[in-house]
């Protein structure tokens, strides 16, 4: 059920959604149902993200993507160790722990892009703050220099 | 050269070895200030230094002239930039403190050979001598013998009387007399042989103009010999020696070989049966009216134009030929479109006069004079004016005879006015220059010897331009030069700056074309002037000049744009004027190459400027943009990481 609303949300806003997206889909639902929900419900992050932040772009989702990916990593091995078990698939979504780590790498994936983002703006701030230091003591030096005239000239 | 120290004590050594006593005052020798001198070197000897002013133009020459007849010039030397004569001491009084009556023999053995003797080699020299005169023959104690005093220490023929000058230069003011020729010498040795012959001075008591009156009326012979008590011996010589016509006069070679009661011919002049009234004067010679036509101008006009003189002279002279070229000269009188400067009236008047008397000195614009002494009239003039306006006068009279000399080229001009006015407009040409300031020059360049003839420097006889370097360095305090005046008339004035440019172009320097001195402030062309003249004729420091101008060259600096510069060549100019080297010192502040580097940079300063400027205006775009780059940064950094854990946690999952 998750999945066929993950589809119908993806067809939503991914115009590049094809018909043999939902066949994958389809087969993949048919042969490993236990598998897809722990995939589908470890990528609910995802999907809120999208809710909270409508302007977030493709590269940020990637990097979402990236994190909740390697919190996928050990339930997605364990759904694949049982043979896509169902018991096994619901056992791995209903664990806090992991559930956990899922939104928190998702947390940590926005934590780390925000806070790099900031952190190269302020160096840049600092850069341009030296650069227009030297730029106005280059100036103040040439007008000194040339544009000056001699207001200590000598009386006699 | 000169010892300063000694200013003082009123001595002043002299090339290391004369000392002159300033305050042991002689009577003046040949017309110039005299003092005691003595040679330190060699104790006793003892000399009279002579203190010239204007004196030849020759004087270079006249130095080396040696004759028995005359004290010689031992040595000159120059002190403080003023030439000092060296002389021994005559041997006697001079004639003009007693003349004595000498016999026809003494005359001959020692008066006219010795000086005749004298005239011959000044002759073969291309000398004229022009000092003879009472004051100036001396005779020793107990002898019958004259010796003349040093030649050319003044301007020729300035110290002679009227009495003794022939009457072709008698008429002139004293400065318009120039070279003259030997005839004039033999004049003046005719008037000092009557002189002692008589043992008075003809004409005693008359003043100038009724000698000249007396002399043009019967003639000189006539008006000095009559009723005299002349032995015959003489008679003839002297009758041939005072003829007012030079063609008649004796030359020094007849007058070396004189025998007593030797015969000399005489042409006779013939005066008028019926004289010409002018000025209310009877008139009897062609040589009178023309002296009477320059002294009433107007009235002669009149008889020229009413053909009177031209009939005059037909009828009661039987000289048809001048009266034919005075009709001629008077015809001129209709307004013929010659050149605007000459006044047709004055042209034709000086025209008509050098027919009537052809030994005339040149009558125009109201002067008589030779056109050779222009120069030292205008020196003349300009130390000591007769009228006010006087200077003015000789500098139109001297601008447009140079400018143009054709103006005077007519058929009947005198060929020795002619060449003098031809070489006056040769030495124009080489001078170079125009205006006012050509004339100014000319003095100068004609006699290296005239001092300088500023008001400022006149009474110091400075005729070296090292010597006015001296002398302006130790005279450009505030008290001799206003800052005001030294800012709009600059630290020479005309007559220094004639006098420098003049010495200059002497030894082949052009410190200042004209058109460049147009630009100039007066006080920068003056510096650059006087560092011209340093540099050619005197190393020696000129600090206080240097000091004085360092202020206004200080201003100059303002053209410089970079502070650093200025600074830099502020400190230098400081020093160069301390030096007291004017050429370094100008150099500093006149030196286009680094003025246009300078203005260069300054451009470049200023571009550099409103790039900067434009950058700074552009930050917030560029703030913009970094922050944009900051994101996209970040996110590629996070993605990185994301991609490490991702890997981190399949490692961890699958490898342990």
């Amino acid at each position: 059920m998750a999945s066929v609303r993950q589809a119908e949300q993806g067809s939503l806003r991914a115009p590049g959604f094809r018909w043999w997206h939902g066949i994958i889909i389809g087969l993949l639902l048919s042969y490993v149902p236990g598998s897809l929900l722990v995939a589908g419900v470890l990528l609910l992050p995802l999907v809120a993200l999208k809710l909270v932040d409508p302007n977030a772009d493709g590269q940020r989702i990637m990097i979402v993507l990236f994190y909740v990916g390697a919190a996928m990593v050990h339930p997605l091995h364990e759904a694949w160790a049982a043979n896509g078990d169902w018991e096994t698939c619901i056992a791995q979504i209903t664990q806090p722990v992991t559930l956990a780590l899922d939104w928190l790498a998702a947390g940590a994936a926005w934590l780390v892009a925000e806070a790099s983002a900031i952190g190269g703006r302020l160096w840049n701030a600092d850069v341009a703050r030296r650069e227009r230091k030297s730029i106005e003591k280059r100036i103040a030096y040439l007008q000194e220099e040339w544009m000056s005239s001699d207001e200590d000239a000598p009386a006699s | 050269m000169a010892d300063t120290q000694a200013e003082n004590s009123q001595e002043l050594l002299i090339a290391e070895r004369y000392l002159i006593s300033l305050d042991r005052k002689q009577p003046d020798l040949g017309g110039c200030a005299t003092y005691s001198a003595q040679d330190t070197t060699a104790a006793g000897t003892s000399y009279l230094g002579l203190a010239p002013f204007a004196p030849s133009a020759r004087l270079s020459e006249i130095m080396f002239f040696r004759h028995e007849s005359v004290i010689p010039i031992h040595t000159h030397e120059y002190a403080k930039g003023a030439l000092w004569l060296l002389c021994p001491h005559p041997p006697g009084p001079s004639l003009a403190e007693f003349l004595g009556l000498w016999t026809e023999s003494q005359l001959i053995d020692g008066v006219i050979r010795p000086l005749a003797s004298l005239l011959q080699n000044l002759e073969a020299a291309r000398l004229t001598c022009r000092s003879i005169r009472p004051d100036n023959l001396f005779v020793g104690q107990g002898l019958h013998k004259v010796v003349l005093g040093p030649l050319g220490v003044s301007a020729p023929a300035a110290k002679q009387p009227v009495l003794f000058e022939p009457l072709s230069s008698a008429v002139c003011r004293p400065s318009a007399r120039g070279e003259g020729t030997i005839d004039d010498d033999i004049f003046s040795l005719g008037v000092i042989i009557l002189a002692l012959a008589i043992g008075k001075l003809p004409l005693e008591g008359l003043s100038d103009m009724d000698i000249l009156k007396r002399r043009f009326e019967v003639g000189t012979p006539t008006a000095y010999m009559d009723g005299q008590n002349i032995p015959v011996g003489l008679r003839s010589v002297l009758t041939a020696m005072l003829s007012d016509d030079p063609a008649s006069r004796p030359s020094p070679r007849d007058l070396v070989t004189i025998a007593p009661s030797k015969l000399f011919t005489v042409r006779p002049e013939i005066p008028a049966r019926v004289p010409l009234m002018i000025g209310g004067n009877a008139v009897y010679t062609p040589q009178a009216l023309a002296w009477y036509a320059g002294r009433h101008p107007a009235e002669f006009s009149g008889l020229l134009q009413r053909k009177i003189v031209s009939d005059w002279l037909h009828r009661e002279l039987e000289l048809s030929v001048m009266a034919s070229l005075i009709e001629q000269a008077s015809a001129s009188f209709l307004p013929a479109g010659g050149s605007k400067a000459v006044d047709p009236a004055t042209m034709v008047i000086t025209h008509a006069i050098s027919v009537l008397d052809p030994a005339a000195p040149m009558f125009w614009g109201g002067l008589w004079f030779w056109p050779e002494a222009l120069p030292q009239m205008l020196a003349q003039a300009t130390v000591q004016p007769v009228i006010p306006d006087d200077e003015r006068m000789v500098r139109n009279i001297l601008s447009f005879m140079s400018g143009n000399p054709d103006a005077f080229m007519w058929g009947h001009l005198p060929k020795q006015q002619g060449q003098q006015i031809a070489a006056l407009s040769v030495a124009a040409r080489r001078m170079g220059g125009k205006g006012g300031e050509l004339v100014r020059r000319f003095p100068y360049d004609m006699n290296s010897f005239l001092p300088c003839l500023s008001k400022r420097c006149l009474e110091e006889r400075i005729s070296l331009p090292e010597g006015l370097l001296q002398w302006l360095n130790r005279h450009v305090g505030v008290e001799d030069l206003p800052d005001e005046m030294l800012g709009r008339a600059g630290f020479l004035d005309e007559q220094m700056r004639a006098f420098l440019e003049s010495n200059c172009s002497r030894q082949g320097i052009i410190p200042l074309s004209q058109s460049q001195k147009a630009g100039l402030p007066p006080w920068l062309a003056d510096l650059t002037l006087l560092a011209a003249v340093q540099r050619k004729f005197d190393k020696a420091p000129l600090s206080f000049l240097a000091q004085r101008a360092l202020p206004l060259l200080e201003t100059e600096l303002r053209q410089w744009r970079s502070k650093t510069s200025r600074t830099r060549r502020r400190a230098r100019l400081g020093k160069a004027a301390d030096d007291g080297n004017l050429g370094k010192f100008l150099a500093t502040v006149n030196d286009p190459t680094g003025l246009r580097l300078d203005q260069r940079q300054a451009q470049e300063a200023e571009a550099e400027i409103s790039n900067l400027m434009r950058v700074l205006d552009e930050a917030p775009e560029r703030k913009a943009a970094a922050d944009r780059e900051a994101r996209n940064s970040g996110e590629f950094f996070s993605l990185l990481t994301g991609i490490a854990v991702a890997m981190a946690s399949i490692w961890l999952e699958f490898c342990r």
